[in-house]
């Protein structure tokens, strides 16, 4: 009886160890999807004067020849500012990337055109006024002085889209109100207007 | 249990803190048109001689005395500019004196107590000038309360641009 008793034991273990030492075989597969690229698009705008003529260059300039190209000088200068004068001129913004954008930002920077004369023209700025409006529809960017343009770049008051290879028309007048004052005879800066696009999508 | 509400919460506040300071990343560009330049006018009126136009001592009734005053626009932009006098207030000899002011063709812009002497509205194109006669003569029928008497005037110019104005 004891014999028998231990030859079960004996079987029922070593079942046990073969039962588990044994590795799983069921049935499997494996598949890939293949061929998951991303290419992600653009940004781009450039942006031109646009009064016709030649490009690039200024939109504003007191003499001609600050106006080049050509080299003979720009065609339409303005000569020097002074209360109540005003003049418009046009930037072609366009849309050379891959998305859709808006214009959402505008700013600019000031420099003393006279440095090192112990005078800072640049105060000037805060006499001068600038308007930036989509020239057919009047559609308003910006409405404020020189020299807040500068502490930007500052959010357009609406956002223009220009969808891609698209191009927007904006109309800049910068004027001198007629009760600037005496503090700003005598002044002369260099300016440079930024504008700034952003994706349309998702926001 | 307490120590796994305080971990969980110090994970949730850093991950709020991380969330919260992240800017916007968003695709963008911008494009500039530089160059531009603004230069302002100036509004300068000169005067030559600056002092001492007029000047006489020792004057009897009948004495009078001459100076030719050039007015000169040094600024940039055409101006208008008028002429006042700031008389003499201790003294009543400027209001005794005559004074007559003509231009360059004798045409009299002026006459009248020197104390009131002015000249209104006269126009300067940028670079141009023009030369004013002051006569300045103690009238002949000047009588004793004037003797030993003295007073200084100044002729004072104001300009202003003549554009939008």
């Amino acid at each position: 009886m004891k014999n028998r008793i231990l030859v079960s034991v004996l079987v029922v273990t070593t079942t046990l160890v073969l039962v588990g030492g044994a590795t799983f075989a069921l049935f499997t597969d494996s598949a890939s999807n293949t061929g998951n690229s991303f290419e992600t698009g653009t940004v781009v705008i450039t942006a031109e004067r646009n009064l016709g003529e030649a490009i690039p260059g200024p939109m504003f300039y007191t003499t001609a020849l600050q106006g080049a190209p050509p080299a003979t000088g720009g065609l339409y200068p303005t000569g020097e500012y002074y209360p109540g004068q005003s003049f418009a001129r046009y930037l072609n913004v366009k849309n050379e990337g891959t998305l859709n954008v808006y214009l959402y930002q505008v700013g600019a920077t000031v420099t003393d055109a006279t440095p090192g004369d112990g005078v800072d023209d640049t105060v000037l700025a805060g006499g001068l006024n600038v308007r930036i409006e989509q020239a057919l529809s009047g559609t308003l960017l910006y409405d404020g002085t020189l020299a807040a343009l500068t502490a930007g770049p500052v959010n357009t008051v609406n956002l223009l889209p220009i969808a891609v290879g698209g191009t927007q028309n904006l109309k800049y007048t910068v004027s001198m109100p007629i009760d600037a004052g005496d503090v700003y005879q005598g002044k002369s800066i260099i300016v440079e207007f930024v504008v700034y696009a952003r994706q349309q999508a998702n926001i | 249990m307490r120590r796994k509400i305080m971990v969980s919460l110090l994970v949730i506040a850093v991950t709020a803190v991380m969330v919260g300071g992240a800017s916007l990343a968003i695709f963008t560009d911008s494009a500039s048109n530089t160059g531009n330049t603004f230069a302002t006018g100036t509004v300068d009126i000169a005067l030559s001689p600056a002092s001492a136009l007029v000047t006489h001592g020792n004057m009897a009734p009948g004495d009078s005395v001459s100076g030719d005053l050039t007015v000169t626009n040094s600024g940039s932009l055409e101006l208008r500019y008028a002429m006042t006098t700031t008389g003499d207030d201790a003294s009543t000899l400027d209001e005794q004196l005559e004074c007559t002011i003509k231009d360059s063709s004798d045409t009299v812009l002026y006459t009248g107590p020197l104390s009131g002497a002015q000249l209104g509205d006269r126009v300067l194109d940028s670079g141009d000038s023009e030369v004013l006669t002051f006569i300045v003569e103690l009238p002949l029928d000047t009588d004793n309360d004037y003797q030993g008497q003295s007073c200084t005037v100044s002729f004072d110019f104001a300009a202003e641009q003549t554009a939008n104005n």
